[in-house]
């Protein structure tokens, strides 16, 4: 179990480090650097030669790449011209706000997905198994922004049951009490987890139903008949818990497409994490910030495929004991 | 300009489909790709997808024909976000452009850039999978844990960070970075099915009388990846078209005033309440291409894997 | 004479119904076992056996159906007119099912104890601790040693032996009447294999339940039935006390069985070993379905489907050899052989 962990942080480091020699070459390969002035950017001269002296951006190659891996290893992402502040405060300001949305994306899509899959493994065949197939794929195959949109103009617009931007009641929130905060803050979230649900929960309910039919295929599950176990107790027991072991895994596969679909449904939601946050920083040209979103997102992937292997090593009694 | 990569997404494609056709058609291979076809036909979802993606594909190249406005000429200022009519069968958007047209248009710009990209993604991923997974060793090790790196970063993060650095993009270059950023699965793919075939006997006995490489890559490797890959590239055109409506939607794909499925809706967007009409057309566009790419990927993987039907 | 058997099982019929046609893999098979009996059923992979087992529990799954007609009386009641929660009180409780593969039977995500516990859970109203402790207790019975600690080992902790003695105590938990023990020793080494049966026969007679012992190993009938039935192609082709069976083997069939069957003390070259194979059960030949691999076969062999003759006292044979006696002087090639060589 330690030696496994200890294996999989390494193997993390190793994609991070992949990772940021990738926006490390991105960036020295980009017209101009992240604080030259260019035409559709602003940026005082003294001001981009302090930042640049900072950075290294003055001296030859080598040393810049030791320079920029150095500050990432203290954890300095660079400073952010459009916000004039650096990158690091704007994350520890925005990361939180994608991590709500996203955690509570991927427990919701999984519950749903799982749902799915097992109902259509069980009614394999019949209408229901078609038609939930049917209507997963139609909304997996939805560009996550239209389906934002699509969902803010008929939920916000046309029926105005939800809000249709941000966290919380701009104008009313300072009289709430702590009660209400929450009731307004959940409301808000309806929507864009919504969203990031129905694009997700597709794969996951696909996935599910292949591994309950792979493992009600399994020798265990005749054994559980011949012992008098009831089918629906044979499904809900016997062969969920081993279908479930492959679920796992996916959870860290998800997670790149999630965090993806976050950015955009960020942006039209204008819910303030770090996709909303990059998602304007393309129009101000802001380097730093977008690259240093490749390197977080990537970061919180790896931390997400790790903990899925864990948890999948608890799982399974077979891994726990190696 | 347009014109002429469309013309180039079609020969390529033809190109493509007849030598897949002859090669297939090369002695034993006849009777498998019957039994695929076969397969495929009698699979009700595939056809409908495969009828959808032809006829968009076909109206798509008649734009110029079947657009009843020139999308992007400015039809009148009071005619500025007028909803949809008999005239203007899409409505118009906010500076007075009508929809329909634009949504034409637009839907020829993004098939072809999807289709050229995914073309670009297949290239690279075969090219690169194949060869990790031929030399295999220490070079495979280290181009396996590049793709590891690559498959950690959502796509469209990726995709937004190269966007904001080389802004604004060609349509060339734009094609290119669609392209390049949509193998990573697919080299892993060809990897595996390389590993695999590796250990097979055919390819150990025409090592041994002295086969090349590349040989042995053209004669055993590409005829046995050629499934996966085509399943995998019918699926990558939905990923890659959606991916370049967000571009466009994010304003770093496709300038204005040059139609794609995702700059209309991000023209759309901001006047979303009052007309709904000009982000909501080119998204069920959107909806319909790739749900019909991911239907007939899913048709062509249960026609050729027997494996997997009725899964 | 006889007293009402525990179990009787008259033309069985289990199809599967595919679309490749109708595989007929049980094709009318009658037999019956007393209380405290110990029956064995013998026959090549493929003949049948396998499903007969899985129909008595009714547990064939589409596409396979048991065919109207058939009949399975166990303890005076009809199994086949039960609704499935009835039948369900049964399995497990009053017939037990023991399999081949220890390893795939058991669910690998659960301790052994807990699946054992699992059974009276299912048929009783019974707490967790107490049903934990029966499962503790049977895993002594059974003869694994340390039970408490060992209840909390998962399948693949444990070896080949010990999981298959998991298998035996799970099926005793409640002290059915009958076990059908599916191949039990098939996947095990010999010296655990004769472990196993021993247990078996131990269990046996301190519970005075029946066993129907299904094996393709004649070697494991000998050692540990009263009587035999011996399958082929769907169809019960002679059944006899397991002496006189292997002093006077009646049926061809079993007489090349016997002969494939190595034996301690003798040295030959190679075994004996019947030519051809099991026919498909789509289509099963016309006549006696043995006569394609049988030496002494002649034209009625092909033209008439033999019914089960009396040879002796409780000994039927499904050969027309008992008519015709004079038949076995003169053994040929069979036909599987020739056809064989040619092929």
């Amino acid at each position: 179990m330690r030696r496994l962990l200890a294996g999989r942080l390494l193997q993390g480091l190793a994609v991070l480090w992949v990772v940021a020699t990738l926006t490390f070459a991105l960036l020295h390969l980009a017209p101009g650097d992240p604080y030259s002035y260019q035409s559709d950017r602003r940026v005082a001269p003294e001001v981009a030669a302090h930042w640049r002296h900072v950075y290294c951006l003055d001296r030859p190659l080598p040393a810049q790449y030791a320079c920029y891996l150095a500050s990432l290893a203290r954890g300095d992402l660079g400073f952010s011209i459009s916000q004039s502040r650096p990158v690091r405060d704007i994350l520890i300001d925005y990361v939180p706000r994608t991590l709500e949305l996203m955690s509570l994306g991927l427990l919701l899509s999984f519950a749903v997905g799982i749902a799915l899959g097992v109902l259509e493994a069980r009614r394999r065949g019949t209408f229901a198994d078609w038609g939930s197939r049917g209507i997963a794929l139609f909304f997996y195959s939805m560009p996550d922004f239209w389906l934002a949109l699509m969902l803010a103009l008929v939920f916000a617009y046309w029926l105005p049951i939800f809000p249709i931007s941000g966290i919380e009641n701009v104008i009313a929130a300072p009289t709430y009490g702590w009660w209400q905060h929450a009731v307004d803050h959940l409301r808000h979230l309806v929507l864009p987890v919504t969203a990031l649900v129905l694009m997700t929960c597709a794969g996951i309910a696909r996935f599910q139903r292949a591994a309950m039919l792979d493992a009600i295929q399994l020798e265990f599950v005749v054994t559980a008949r011949a012992k008098g176990v009831s089918e629906s107790v044979i499904a809900r027991h016997h062969v969920l818990r081993n279908a479930l072991l492959p679920i796992i895994t996916l959870a860290g596969l998800t997670l790149p497409m999630l965090l993806g679909g976050a950015v955009l449904v960020e942006l039209v939601f204008s819910w303030p994490g770090m996709g909303f946050i990059t998602a304007t920083a393309v129009g101000s040209r802001d380097y730093a910030l977008v690259t240093s979103s490749v390197l977080v997102t990537s970061a919180l992937v790896v931390v997400g495929t790790i903990a899925a292997d864990l948890l999948y090593a608890l799982a399974d009694p077979r891994v726990r004991a190696a | 300009m347009i014109a002429l990569r469309w013309l180039c997404a079609a020969a390529l494609i033809a190109a493509l489909c007849t030598a897949l056709w002859r090669f297939a058609h090369r002695s034993d291979r006849t009777s498998r790709t019957q039994t695929v076809l076969a397969r495929y036909v009698t699979h009700p979802s595939a056809m409908i997808a495969l009828v959808a993606l032809i006829v968009l594909y076909v109206v798509s190249a008649l734009s110029p024909w079947l657009a009843t406005h020139d999308p992007i000429e400015i039809l009148a200022q009071a005619l500025v976000n007028h909803p949809p009519s008999r005239e203007l069968l899409f409505g118009t958007d906010f500076a007075g452009r009508d929809v329909f047209s634009r949504v034409l248009y637009g839907t020829r710009i993004s098939l072809t850039i999807a289709l050229l990209a995914t073309i670009v993604s297949v290239i690279m991923g075969t090219a690169y999978g194949a060869t990790a997974g031929f030399v295999g060793g220490k070079l495979d090790t280290v181009m396996m844990r590049i793709v590891d790196a690559f498959l950690s970063i959502p796509r469209i993060v990726l995709l937004i960070a190269i966007g904001t650095l080389w802004a604004p993009l060609s349509i060339t270059s734009l094609i290119l970075i669609l392209g390049l950023t949509a193998w990573f699965g697919t080299s892993r793919l060809v990897r595996a099915e390389v590993l695999s075939l590796k250990e097979r006997e055919m390819v150990a006995a025409a090592r041994a009388l002295g086969a090349r490489d590349l040989a042995i890559i053209r004669r055993y490797v590409l005829p046995n990846v050629l499934s996966p890959v085509i399943v995998a590239a019918t699926l990558g055109v939905a990923g890659v078209i959606v991916n370049e409506a967000a571009l466009s939607y994010l304003g770093i794909g496709i300038p204005d005033p040059t139609p794609s499925l995702g700059n209309i809706i991000h023209d759309g967007t901001p006047y979303i309440a009052t007309a709904w009409w000009v982000a909501l057309f080119p998204g069920i566009v959107l909806v319909v291409t790739a749900l019909a790419c991911n239907l007939a990927g899913d048709g062509l993987r249960d026609a050729m894997d027997p494996r997997q039907v009725d899964r | 004479m006889t007293p009402r058997p525990l179990l009787s099982v008259e033309e069985l019929r289990t199809y599967f119904r595919t679309r490749a046609g109708v595989a007929r893999a049980v094709d009318g098979v009658s037999f019956s076992i007393a209380a405290n009996e110990s029956v064995g059923v013998v026959g090549e992979s493929g003949c049948g056996k396998s499903v007969t087992s899985l129909s008595l529990l009714r547990l064939i799954q589409p596409p396979g159906s048991i065919e109207p007609g058939s009949r399975i009386e166990f303890e005076g009641t009809d199994l086949l007119s039960l609704d499935n929660e009835a039948m369900r009180k049964i399995r497990g409780n009053r017939i037990a099912m023991i399999f081949q593969e220890p390893m795939t039977a058991l669910n690998p995500v659960f301790t052994v104890g807990a699946q054992l516990a699992e059974v009276p859970r299912v048929h009783e109203s019974i707490s967790r601790q107490a049903a934990w402790a029966r499962a503790v207790e049977m895993l002594g019975t059974v003869g694994i040693p340390d039970p408490s600690e060992r209840a909390h080992s998962y399948p693949h902790q444990l070896s080949g032996g010990m999981r298959q003695r998991v298998m035996i105590g799970m099926a005793l938990m409640l002290s059915p009447a009958l076990l059908i023990a599916d191949e039990p020793t098939t996947a095990l080494d010999v010296t655990i294999q004769a472990q196993i049966l021993e247990l078996l026969a131990e269990l046996r007679a301190r519970t005075a339940m029946s066993v129907l012992l299904i094996t393709h190993d004649l070697g494991v009938v000998a050692e540990s039935t009263s009587r035999v039935i011996v399958m082929y192609a769907g169809e019960v082709v002679e059944q006899a006390g397991v002496r006189e069976l292997f002093a006077q083997p009646h049926h061809p069939y079993t007489e090349g069985l016997m002969a494939a069957m190595p034996r301690a003390g003798t040295k030959r070259e190679r075994l004996t070993v019947i030519p051809g194979a099991v026919p498909s059960p789509y289509d099963w030949p016309s006549g006696c379905r043995f006569h394609e691999r049988c030496p002494y076969a002649w034209e009625r062999c092909a033209r008439e489907h033999p019914p089960l003759y009396e040879i002796g006292v409780g000994h039927v044979s499904r050969c027309h050899l008992a008519v015709e006696p004079e038949r076995r002087a003169t053994p040929h090639v069979p036909l599987a052989a020739r056809a064989g060589a040619g092929a």
